[in-house]
This record gives C-alpha cells, sequence and structure tokens, in this order.
C-alpha cells in the first residue's frame, strides 16, 4: 500500500511540475510583462515573500500611471539595486529602472522634482563595470551617452562617442544589442563633425551584427550605399549596395529609387 | 419651507431621507464629482488617461494668448444676441394661440406645435445643411426658381467667411421652437378671465393688452427661459460642428468656445487645456446669469 | 381664458396611444434584451462571441465582412465549435473620440480598428510580434502556404510595425492609393473626345472646356469635385504637386542620408536659404490655377455632397482614394474612367522644376486591426484575424466586396482594381511639404490655400509665405509639444523594457516566447537611437523656426 501511494503521489508531484502548472513567481512576472499591472500588482501582494515581488511592486509604482507612486517605487528600486542579498539579475533590472526613470523624470524639468538630485549616471557606470556583458549594460551606455549627446555641445559629442566606443571594444555580450550602439555612433558622427566616413564604418558594423527591426535594417542598407554615393562619391561601393538593397528588399518603397540611382549612375539594368 | 428635524422625527422618517439621499449621490458622483475632476485638470497637462504633468497655471496662460478662444467669445456672443431676438416669436406664437377661441383647433395647433419635437437635433441640423448646399441644396434652387440669383450663379452659404455666421444664425427659420410656445402657453393659462374682462372694460386694446399684462404676468417663463437660452447658446457648438466642421468655417471664424474645447480635448488629446477653456466658460455662464437675476425682474 | 374640458370621446384616442407606446416599449427592451444576449452570451452560453468594430462603412466593406465572417462561423461550426462574430461599425467623424473612450472603459470590442496615438496602442492592445513570424495557417494550400504571416503582406507588414513601441499591435487588411475619377461622358460632351488628361496642363484644358460647355448649356458644371468639408482633396494635391517639383530633396539633402527628408531639415535649409524658396512655394501656383476648376463653396462640400454632384452628372473630375471607387463606380449612371493625377508637362511654366511622378511601390497597409487587452476571447480573436488576412478571404472580402487592393501578396488583380495596381512613376519620393508640423498648422496652412482660391490672390506665392511665417507661433507649440511627448515616450519606453525584462526573467518560459521577448528587447533598444535621432531633427525644426521668425522680425524693422 505504501509503494502504492508513493508511486501515486510522486505522479501527482511529477504532474504539477509539468507545463501546466505556472508558480507564483512565473505568475506575477508574466503579469508584469504583460503590462497588466492590477494582477500583477494583486499577485505581487498576495506573495509579498518572493523577491520578484517586491521588484514588481516597485516598477509598477514608477512604471504604471493610473496608479503612480514614485515616493514608494524609486527608493525602493535603489534599495533593491543596493540589496545584495538579492538576485543579481533583480538587482540588475532594478538599478537600470530606477537610473532610468530619474533620468526621463529630470528631463520634465520642474514636474518631478522628486527625481531631482539623482545621480543616474554613477549607476549607469556601476551597471556598465559590473554587468559589462548584460544586454542591460547596452542600454545604460545608450542612455549615459543620451545625457550628453543632449547638450548638442561638441565637446560632450565627441565624449559621449568615446564612451559607445570604449564600451563596444570591450562588450562581450549578445551581438544582436551593438546594432542600436553602431547606428548611434554613427549619427553622432555625423551630427558632430558629418564625418560621414566613420559614420559608414559604423554603419556597416550595425548591419553585420544583425539588426532585429527589419525596417531599421532596410534603413540602414539604404543610408550606407546612399553616403557612399552622395557624401563620399565611392560609386562602385554604393553600387554594390545598392544591389544587395535591391536583391533583399525587391517590394520595398526605396527599390524604384535605388534603381533610378544606379540608373542615373550610368549602370544599365538599374 | 424647511423645518429642523428632531432626532425621534428622523428615526421615525429614515425611509424618506434614505429616498432622498440616493438621487443626492447620483448628482454628487455623476454631476458634481466630474465638475470638480474637470477644475482640477486645469492645472494639469493631461491626455484624458495616464499622462497626467502638473503645469501649475500653465493652461491658464494658453487661455489668455489664444486670440482663436478670444474671438470665439465674440461668435458667441453674436448668437446670444441673436436667439434673444428669437425668443419673440415663440411668444408671440404663444399669444395668438392663447388667443384662439375654438378649442379643437386650439388643440390641433398645440398637436402641430410639439409633434417637430420628436425630430432629433442632428437630423434637424442636417436638414439645413442640406439646405445650405451650395450647387444643390434648396435654398439655392429656390433662389434660382424666383429669379433672385441666375440658373448658375452659387451663394456659398457655409463658405464665405461674410455668410456663414448669418446663416449658423438663420438656421430653424421661422425659429418657432415648441418648448418655449408651450411654457409660454401654460404662463397665458394661468392669467384669471376677470383681468382680461377689466382690461376690455379700460378699453384697452390687443397690443396693450399684451405689453402691459400679458408679458409681465409671464415674465417668471421669460427670465427662465432666457437663462436657460443663455446657458445654452454659450455651451452649444455641434451645430457648428455639423455645419462647417471642426474647423469652425472659413479661417475658423465661426469658431465657438465649445467647439474650441471639443478641438482641444478630443482632437488634439490636450484634456487639460480642454478643461480650462470649460472652466471659463463655466465662469462666463455664471456671469451672465448672475446678471439676468438682477436685472430682469419680475413683476408680481 | 379658462379652458372647458377636453371632449369625453378623446379617451379612446389616449388609450390607444398609450397601446401603442407601451407596445414599442416593450418590443424596445426585447431587442436591447436580444443584442446584449448575442455580444454576451448571456441566454446562450455555450456560443463564444466575439466582437469586431471599425469606420469602414464604404460600399462593400461590411457586407465583405459578413460575409467573412459567415464563412468562420460554418468552419467553425463543422469543428464543433460555436462561435459568434459580430460586426460592430462607428462612423469615422466620431470614431477616434468613439475609440478613445471604449479603451479607457475598459470594456472595448475583442478586434477594433487602431486609430489615435501609439501609446494608446501599446498600452490597450496586445503585441503581436509572438505571432507574426509563423505561418498563417488559414494559408494551407494556396500559393502564400508556409510562408510567415508577415511576409505574406505586400509590404511585410512594416507599416504595422509601431515605431514608437517596436511592436505589432495590428495587422492591416487593405492599401490605398490616390486616382482621379473621370466622368467620361461629360469629358466626352465637353471636349469632343475621350482622350484622359495626362498632363497638368491637358487637365486643365479639359476643365476649361467642361466650364465653357456648362455655360453653353445653362448647367452648373463641376470640372474638378473635392472633399472640401474635411480638406482632403486640397491636402492631397498640394502634396502631390510639392512633391513632383521638389523630390530631389529626398535625394540630396538629407543629412543622414535617410530614405526621407524630414520637416525639420527642410525648415533647416529654408532658415539658412540653402533650399530655393521659389521652388518650394511653385505648388502654391499651381494649387490656385486647379482651384478654379473646384466648385464655388467647395470649403462647405463634403464627400457625400461631391459625391451626388457626381452621379448626378455635374462633375467632370473627382480626385479621390479607391475605397471610394466601387461606390463611384457603381452608383454613376455613365461609363466611369479612372487615372492617375497628371503630372506636370513640358508646357507648364514649372516645367524646368519638375523632379517627376511620385512613386506608390511600397505603399503602406492599412486598415489595421488589433486585439485588446481586455479581451476574453484572445485565442478566438487571434484565430480570425488569421481567417480574415488568409489569402482567399483577404481577396474575397476586398476584391471581391469592395474593390479594395488587398494586403496580401500575389492577389490576382482583375478588371477595375488593375487600375489600382501601385506604380512606380519617375521613382520619386512623395515629401511632406515644411509648411506645417501638427494638426492645426496642417488646418491653417490648408485654409491658407483655400484663401488663395476663394480670393484669387494675385501674388500667391508671396501671401503665401507670409501667411507661413504668421503660422509660425503654432508651429513652434507643436513642436515643443512634441518634444515634451517625446520625453513622456523615452520614460514609457523604460517601462515597456522593464516589463519585457520582466518576461526574461521567468523560470519556465517557451523557447520560442523567449525568443520573441528577445527580438523585442533588442528592437527596443533600436527603436530607442531612432527616437534620439527623430528628437534631433525636432530640434532643428524648432531653432529653424526661431530663425525665420528672427528673420522676418528684421525684415520688418527695415521696411518700416
Amino acid at each position: 500500500m505504501d509503494k502504492i501511494l508513493v508511486i501515486v503521489g510522486t505522479l501527482l508531484i511529477t504532474n504539477s511540475l509539468s507545463a501546466g502548472n505556472v508558480t507564483p513567481k512565473d505568475q506575477i512576472l508574466e503579469a508584469y510583462s504583460n503590462m497588466q499591472y492590477p494582477q500583477a500588482r494583486r499577485l505581487a501582494y498576495k506573495h509579498s515573500k518572493l523577491p520578484e515581488s517586491r521588484l514588481v511592486k516597485a516598477l509598477c509604482a514608477v512604471f504604471d500611471r493610473k496608479k503612480q507612486d514614485l515616493g514608494y517605487g524609486l527608493p525602493e528600486l535603489k534599495n533593491i539595486y543596493n540589496d545584495k542579498n538579492l538576485n543579481s539579475k533583480l538587482r540588475l533590472q532594478a538599478g537600470l529602472a530606477y537610473a532610468r526613470a530619474a533620468q526621463t523624470l529630470q528631463m520634465r524639468e520642474g514636474v518631478y522634482p522628486i527625481a531631482d538630485g539623482i545621480d543616474f549616471n554613477a549607476i549607469y557606470d556601476s551597471i556598465i563595470n559590473t554587468y559589462p556583458d548584460s544586454p542591460e549594460a547596452c542600454f545604460a551606455v545608450v542612455y549615459q551617452a543620451q545625457s550628453l549627446f543632449e547638450s548638442s555641445d561638441k565637446k560632450n559629442n565627441l565624449k559621449g562617442i568615446s564612451i559607445l566606443e570604449k564600451f563596444l571594444t570591450n562588450y562581450k555580450g549578445p551581438k544582436n544589442f551593438l546594432a542600436a550602439i553602431n547606428i548611434l555612433i554613427a549619427d553622432q558622427y555625423i551630427i558632430s563633425d558629418a564625418n560621414y566616413r566613420k559614420a559608414t564604418k559604423y554603419m556597416l558594423n550595425a548591419y553585420k551584427s544583425g539588426i532585429s527591426n527589419p525596417r531599421t535594417r532596410e534603413i540602414v542598407l539604404y543610408r550606407i550605399g546612399r553616403t557612399y554615393d552622395l557624401k563620399l562619391k565611392d560609386k562602385k561601393s554604393a553600387q554594390k549596395y545598392y544591389r544587395m538593397f535591391i536583391k533583399k528588399y525587391p517590394n520595398s518603397s526605396s527599390t524604384p529609387i535605388i534603381k533610378r540611382y544606379l540608373r542615373e549612375m550610368g549602370v544599365q539594368n538599374g | 419651507m424647511a423645518v429642523e428635524v428632531s432626532a425621534g422625527k428622523l428615526k421615525y422618517y429614515w425611509p424618506v431621507y434614505l429616498l432622498v439621499a440616493i438621487p443626492l449621490v447620483m448628482v454628487l458622483i455623476f454631476s458634481y464629482y466630474p465638475i470638480f475632476n474637470g477644475f482640477i485638470h486645469i492645472f494639469y497637462e493631461w491626455d484624458g488617461d495616464t499622462v497626467e504633468e502638473y503645469v501649475g497655471l500653465g493652461n491658464v496662460y494658453k487661455i489668455m494668448h489664444d486670440t482663436d478662444l478670444w474671438k470665439s467669445f465674440g461668435v458667441v456672443g453674436i448668437f446670444v444676441l441673436a436667439n434673444l431676438f428669437k425668443m419673440i416669436i415663440p411668444i408671440m406664437a404663444a399669444v395668438v394661440l392663447h388667443h384662439v377661441i375654438n378649442e379643437r383647433a386650439n388643440y390641433i395647433y398645440r398637436i402641430m406645435f410639439v409633434i417637430p419635437m420628436v425630430v432629433p437635433a442632428m437630423v434637424f441640423f442636417l436638414m439645413w445643411k442640406y439646405f445650405y448646399e451650395p450647387n444643390a441644396g434648396v435654398l439655392n434652387e429656390i433662389l434660382r426658381a424666383c429669379g433672385v440669383i441666375k440658373a448658375t450663379e452659387i451663394i456659398q452659404w457655409l463658405s464665405n467667411s461674410v455668410l456663414v455666421i448669418p446663416s449658423l444664425v438663420f438656421a430653424g427659420f421661422p425659429w418657432v421652437g415648441a418648448f418655449g410656445v408651450l411654457i409660454y402657453l401654460a404662463g397665458l393659462q394661468n392669467i384669471p378671465e376677470d383681468i382680461y374682462e377689466a382690461a376690455e372694460i379700460d378699453g384697452a386694446g390687443p397690443v396693450r393688452i399684451f405689453w402691459k399684462m400679458e408679458l409681465p404676468l409671464i415674465m417668471t417663463q421669460v427670465r427662465i427661459n432666457l437663462i436657460l437660452m443663455i446657458i445654452g447658446t454659450i455651451q452649444q457648438w455641434q451645430n457648428v460642428y455639423l455645419f462647417v466642421g471642426e474647423s469652425g468655417g472659413p479661417n475658423g471664424i465661426a469658431s465657438v468656445p465649445g467647439l474650441i474645447v471639443f478641438r482641444e480635448a478630443f482632437s488634439r488629446g490636450l484634456f487639460g487645456y480642454g478643461c480650462a477653456v470649460g472652466f471659463l466658460l463655466f465662469l462666463v455662464t455664471l456671469c451672465l446669469t448672475f446678471i439676468n437675476n438682477k436685472f430682469v425682474r419680475t413683476k408680481k | 381664458m379658462a379652458k372647458k374640458d377636453l371632449p369625453s370621446n378623446n379617451s379612446i384616442a389616449n388609450k390607444i396611444g398609450l397601446f401603442m407606446a407601451l407596445a414599442f416599449y416593450v418590443v424596445s427592451i426585447i431587442m436591447v434584451g436580444i443584442n446584449t444576449s448575442e455580444s454576451t452570451g448571456i441566454i446562450d452560453r455555450d456560443v463564444e462571441t466575439i466582437t469586431v468594430a471599425h469606420w469602414q462603412l464604404e460600399d462593400g466593406f461590411r457586407e465583405g465582412f459578413d460575409e467573412a465572417i459567415k464563412q468562420y462561423e460554418a468552419l467553425k461550426a463543422k469543428e464543433g465549435k460555436r462561435v459568434k462574430v459580430i460586426q460592430t461599425t462607428v462612423p469615422v467623424r466620431g470614431y477616434s473620440q468613439w475609440f478613445i473612450t471604449q479603451l479607457i472603459s475598459g470594456d472595448p470590442s475583442d478586434i477594433i480598428e487602431l486609430s489615435g496615438a501609439s501609446r494608446l496602442h501599446n498600452q490597450y492592445f496586445v503585441p503581436l510580434s509572438s505571432y507574426i513570424a509563423r505561418p498563417n495557417p488559414y494559408n494551407k494550400g494556396t500559393p502564400l502556404a508556409g510562408i510567415p504571416w508577415k511576409d505574406t503582406y505586400i509590404d511585410g507588414m512594416n507599416s504595422s510595425l509601431d515605431q514608437i513601441y517596436a511592436d505589432y499591435f495590428g495587422v492591416g487588411t487593405f492599401f490605398h492609393v490616390t486616382r482621379v475619377y473621370v466622368n467620361k461622358k461629360l469629358l466626352r460632351a465637353a471636349t469632343g473626345n475621350d482622350k484622359m488628361p495626362t498632363t497638368f496642363d491637358e487637365w486643365m484644358e479639359d476643365c476649361r472646356q467642361l466650364r465653357e460647355y456648362g455655360e453653353k448649356t445653362g448647367k452648373a458644371i463641376i470640372p474638378i469635385g473635392v472633399r472640401g468639408f474635411d480638406k482632403v482633396t486640397l491636402k492631397h494635391l498640394f502634396v502631390q504637386y510639392f512633391s513632383q517639383l521638389n523630390g530631389r530633396l529626398n535625394d540630396n539633402n538629407t543629412e543622414f542620408c535617410t530614405p526621407n527628408v524630414s520637416v525639420g531639415e527642410l525648415l533647416d535649409g529654408m532658415s539658412r536659404k540653402k533650399l530655393d524658396r521659389n521652388r518650394l512655394l511653385a505648388a502654391v501656383d499651381l494649387i490656385k490655377d486647379v482651384g478654379k476648376n473646384f466648385s464655388e463653396g467647395f470649403t462647405a462640400t463634403d464627400l457625400e455632397q461631391t459625391k451626388f454632384l457626381f452621379f448626378t452628372g455635374n462633375v467632370g473630375f473627382f480626385p479621390e482614394g479607391t475605397w471610394n471607387a466601387w461606390s463611384m463606380v457603381k452608383n454613376s449612371p455613365f461609363e466611369v474612367e479612372v487615372i492617375n493625377i497628371p503630372v506636370i508637362g513640358p508646357n507648364n511654366q514649372h516645367y524646368k522644376k519638375f523632379t517627376g511622378q511620385i512613386s506608390e511601390a511600397g505603399v503602406g497597409v492599412g486598415g489595421k486591426f488589433g486585439i485588446t487587452k481586455a479581451s476574453k476571447h484572445f485565442d478566438l480573436a487571434l484565430d480570425f484575424m488569421h481567417f480574415l488576412t488568409s489569402y482567399k478571404i483577404n481577396q474575397l472580402t476586398m476584391m471581391e466586396y469592395c474593390k479594395w487592393p488587398p494586403a496580401v501578396i500575389k492577389a490576382e488583380y482583375k478588371d477595375l482594381l488593375k487600375k489600382f495596381k501601385p506604380t512606380e512613376g519617375d521613382a520619386m519620393r512623395a515629401i511632406n511639404p515644411p509648411f506645417y508640423i501638427g494638426k492645426k498648422s496642417r488646418t491653417k496652412t490648408t485654409e491658407v490655400l483655400e484663401r488663395i482660391i476663394i480670393n484669387d490672390i494675385d501674388n500667391p506665392k508671396k501671401y503665401f509665405w507670409n501667411e507661413f511665417v504668421k503660422n509660425i507661433p503654432f508651429m513652434l507649440q507643436e513642436v515643443k509639444q512634441s518634444l515634451d511627448d517625446a520625453e513622456r515616450q523615452f520614460f514609457n519606453l523604460e517601462g515597456q523594457r522593464s516589463c519585457i525584462a520582466a518576461g526574461l526573467l521567468k523560470d519556465k518560459l517557451l523557447p520560442q516566447k523567449q525568443k520573441a521577448l528577445e527580438l523585442r528587447y533588442s528592437m527596443g533598444l533600436e527603436n530607442l537611437v531612432e527616437r534620439l535621432n527623430r528628437q534631433y531633427n525636432s530640434k532643428a525644426a524648432f531653432k529653424a523656426l526661431k530663425l525665420l521668425q528672427k528673420e522676418d522680425a528684421d525684415e520688418q524693422k527695415e521696411v518700416k
């Protein structure tokens, strides 16, 4: 009889661990992931002992505009980030959200005084140094560079570019996050210096590293060809990338235009 | 008349108070709370949903510099004056109806006044919009048939900046609003017969009877209608929207404040600014109502 | 005057009236009950019901949808499932307001045609990026079998990709182009032949002959019918001719070498006098010439009135989108020809500036329907969307019923629809004129064009420029608003990032779901970089407008 009970019990436990049963942690994260803030909050309060609950409660307090409580959310995110007893992934999310929320709230001058004085750059530095190969570090470095680029000062521009370039050199994480950083560097080289040669180099890097947004992928390939053609006067390279574009995107709205560019260059079958 | 209620009476009459409390709570929730909420949002940049940023007197500053808004008050002033004039027609109609001796005819005429009330206002405005259509509209066709304009001539009732406001004023001609007629008629029917007999004995003619007797005795109804007319005209924007669209006609010349509230809130998503303009409208209506109460006296 | 009692035989009439009122009241209650139970399944709980709401009231659309619904319900019945799909339509004039209030109320339809800002889509609609890479199951046995859902679209679902939140909140069902509908009979009577105009001057000459014909016969003939009430036709013609004259700006004037020159870049060029102002304003001359052929009072004429005038044989040409094609052709008692908008030809004074006919290739897909987060029947709603956008059904609803170009590739264009196939023209891209930024400044700019036409202004370019400068304060307000919105979006984007990251923190994550989330995560960063670029362009627009304002103020001082 005992043996039968053990077998039945094992089967029941196995069944409960199979795809049908979702843990409270996953339920909370799933609800927040779907931006179902009321449900996420409810589950987080129900299972308040879980560290994920603490994170989700704080994130809801910051990002759920209908029930925003920055007075609770921001300090709590900071505490989670500084709490060394917690899982590093949770701390990373809390830190990045805290710093970015503070940065974006400070942009709305005078509207959110609670965010004033928060040194978000220090937290970005900390994230980049502590988690250098994470996607979150990619976000952090872009956020950090943004604050420099916003000043529209050439010195700050170049400083921002060098921060991004340094990051690229050291980064060893998932490659698909590098595309955005390369595009940003390319744009900033154009803004600060009209340095199209460097801009093209970084756009090519972006394209090769794999751009996730299909529309951005198309636009970057177009830009590469057009920069060679219009700004660098390198017709041979321009033709190469124009042909690549036509082959990859035959139905694009830019394809007839690129064919015209080729015709204007004197290339047959353009 | 209100009297103090002792605790004992309250215990006895509590069902009555409960029954009164229920609609009172509904009014507080569905009428007063939205007004209060709207007032609070004057000080916010609000998109009607989640974006709510405190901007202090930012919206008030915007109102002060919004030339289109101040021009629209001029337009609504024209409409108020025009509607003031239009109040005369229902009074005249009520007086004439009141003096119809034949009971059956009187009844039939009253029914005929009431029946058009079932036509929704929007249908009414759309019909008038069709009347004003420049190429194939009824008004231009009538004028062509009467030889007032040539066969290929077109009068642009709603797209000419000079004609658009008069056209909006003229819509609804002959302006015999059944509601007003019935109100005045009820007032006239309350005048005792012996007053008419006394006036006849004194040799007063119909005009004198109207000016000296009937009009003063229905002044309460006139005053109520005047207040309702002012409030309604200041708030109304649906007819302008239907006739000339959101832009308020050629160069926005026929824009009224209510249309601006709608445009700013629902088209541009600036609900906070819409609330501010709405509150300004409320203040203007309140002032005019106060003036009306102070200066339009009713003789008892 | 005392009133005597009314005759007593009126009591019978009163009773009849009361009975009728009660009867109508009871019937109304029953109707409301039936309608409510249909949508909420109060009476029949075994039926799974979803509602689909949209604003497409054009001829054939609702009928096509009804047929698709009928086939879907029958298909599900064969599978043993009882489903009901209810179609709800809302007129376009009130749709955007209805849309917002439905979403805010928390009880919207399951599937709604998208409208309004991206922020609303992100807030209230289910992101579909996890589903678009998989094949549409209803394409089995068709030329699109096995192809990922997004690749079955003519634009690869690019126009459904929300550029702010880097996700797909809806899927499209059709696309549209603009054509000119011609009353062949009237044109033949006026010009003596069936030749359709291909150039601007030919078009103006045909219009002149139509006017003459009207004067000769005493008929009120309108050479060109327009949608004046909502200013659509005038806006479209202005963009069309502006683009035909300035198409090269897309090629040569983009700082970032992007496919489209931005309004900020154009304003910057204008403020620094790098661009030929005369050329930028040349389209105003053309609009004045075209406008001479509009009806008097065109600003008050709406679409229905213009269509009525067309059907009654009073209008020669009507530039309008293909969304009205079927109603134009079906309801006209004469033959209707469909032509492209005429281009600037060699005889035109502005021909030297002409850069080419605008390309329609890769035109965006519209009629996007999304599934609301509040929907309690997500799986059924998604299934129905798959069905609606399948090869067979998309062509059925669009091509057979409303004669609209469908969103799917490899569609078979026949008869009238052949004229709606996008043309490449001279491979020039359309440009947004730099004279307006948002709704308010666009309305004011269009009003300026209207005044130029109505008042027959002598020097239209100079007048237009002066009015543009007067509008700069509104444009500055709009740019400031857009910069403020951008700052708020940065905050919202971080919220979105944290949501995606939370999904990736789960213990049990199916490989497919993980891949989809990772894709959204990296797209989020790319999207952020694009937003930074746009912010830069907006700031450039702000600076340029300030410079233009200062330039005008300095000129005024000099004159004084």
